[in-house]
């Protein structure tokens, strides 16, 4: 049975058994981390806000090879498509002759694709989405040789930047981004996959 | 007194049990941010594409979705050829002087990259001996400013390739290719 309390003993009892609430300024015995805290939550931010650094990727560039020599058998086949990056426009050269404009019909033409009346915004004259439909036209209309051969060769005039020889490499290798889905040592390439125009770039520099 | 001391005991011991800390439980928290940082920490220093872009360097954007290698880094900003970090020559408006060329200002083989490219090569084949996992390649990034000339780009090029690297590669940045 219970012991009975009288109410001065009940508020006794009841003020020695009350919990004790740390106040703001007592230690508690535990360490304070917040200022730790503060710190790594600063270096978080600095290394999210300079990761885009790390996105980053390579494009293949083939050393120059030997082998499309004369008196190679597949020679015949091949269209030698070549991509000349001038100041005034981009000249496509394949079968032996200039492509001439809508890159269907190999004639003499001076510009096949022609540069923009305004610069897009990164600053370019260059026609890059014209050039990428100018390659989807040579596909379809060389299918049997580009079949045999997926290479292009893309010449720019020294002077061009280095910016836009980038742009017309991408241009002239997938109509969509990813198509080709190059292998990470540069070769392969999906070219089943119509999107995937030609993922053999090489390269060469045309004499100013 | 006993009573009320074991009264007082008891009240306490109920007190404690059901006290209940109202303070934010931040430790699971620091954890997790360590874990990250760490992780962050590592992945920066192993990476080879932690490329100090500014004025001078500003990489061309590209669709294509390779990852970046190992390979050996020449930095041609719009100032100066660099290669590991280390200076090789000043470019002037983005052209390679004439004096710095075998044939002058026609020539394509930069004299001063040349003497250094031979250097590395000699030192990775030299690695490449002494590591069974990490076989000698050759390959070359170049890490170019996008307002190059491309005549540059293709000097740098042709010196790397005389100097016996043949694998080379256009580091970019992903994505607004076009």
């Amino acid at each position: 049975m219970p012991p009975k309390f009288t109410a001065a003993q009940h508020a006794i009892i009841a003020k020695r058994a009350r919990h004790k609430e740390h106040g703001p300024d007592d230690g508690g015995g535990e360490l304070n981390i917040i200022p730790f805290l503060d710190i790594i939550m600063n270096v978080l931010m600095f290394l999210l806000a300079t990761i885009a650094t790390v996105f980053t990727a390579t494009i293949p560039v083939p050393a120059p090879s030997s082998s499309n020599r004369p008196g190679n058998p597949q020679q015949q086949e091949r269209l030698n498509i070549t991509v000349k990056i001038s100041p005034t426009g981009i000249i496509i050269g394949a079968g032996g002759g200039f492509l001439m404009p809508g890159c269907t019909t190999v004639g003499a033409a001076t510009v096949t694709v022609a540069n923009r009346a305004t610069p897009d915004q990164d600053g370019h004259l260059q026609d890059f989405a014209a050039l990428t439909q100018c390659m989807q036209a040579v596909r379809r209309q060389w299918a049997t040789e580009v079949a045999n051969d997926h290479s292009i060769n893309v010449s720019p005039n020294g002077e061009i930047p280095y910016g836009v020889l980038v742009k017309t490499i991408d241009a002239v290798r997938e109509a969509r981004p990813g198509a080709c889905r190059i292998a990470e040592d540069g070769h392969g390439g999906d070219f089943s996959n119509s999107d995937c125009l030609f993922p053999e770039v090489t390269l060469g520099l045309l004499r100013n | 007194m006993v009573a009320m001391a074991r009264e007082v005991n008891r009240r306490k011991r109920r007190n404690k049990t059901e006290h209940v800390d109202e303070g934010l439980n931040v430790v699971p928290m620091m954890d997790m941010m360590t874990i990250i940082l760490v992780f962050l920490l590592k992945s920066l220093s192993a990476s080879s594409a932690n490329i100090p872009q500014g004025d001078d360097l500003r990489l061309p954007h590209s669709s294509i979705n390779t990852s970046p290698s190992n390979a050996l880094q020449v930095i041609v900003s719009r100032v100066s050829i660099s290669v590991n970090g280390r200076f090789i020559t000043a470019l002037r408006n983005g052209f390679v002087e004439p004096a710095m060329k075998r044939g002058g200002g026609t020539g394509f083989l930069i004299n001063p990259l040349a003497d250094n490219m031979r250097d590395q090569l000699q030192l990775q084949q030299a690695l490449a001996t002494r590591t069974s996992n990490a076989p000698f390649r050759g390959e070359i990034a170049i890490i170019a400013d996008q307002g190059l000339p491309s005549r540059t780009v293709f000097e740098v090029l042709y010196t790397c390739a005389q100097a016996g690297f043949s694998d080379f590669r256009f580091l970019v940045l992903k994505g607004r290719g076009r």
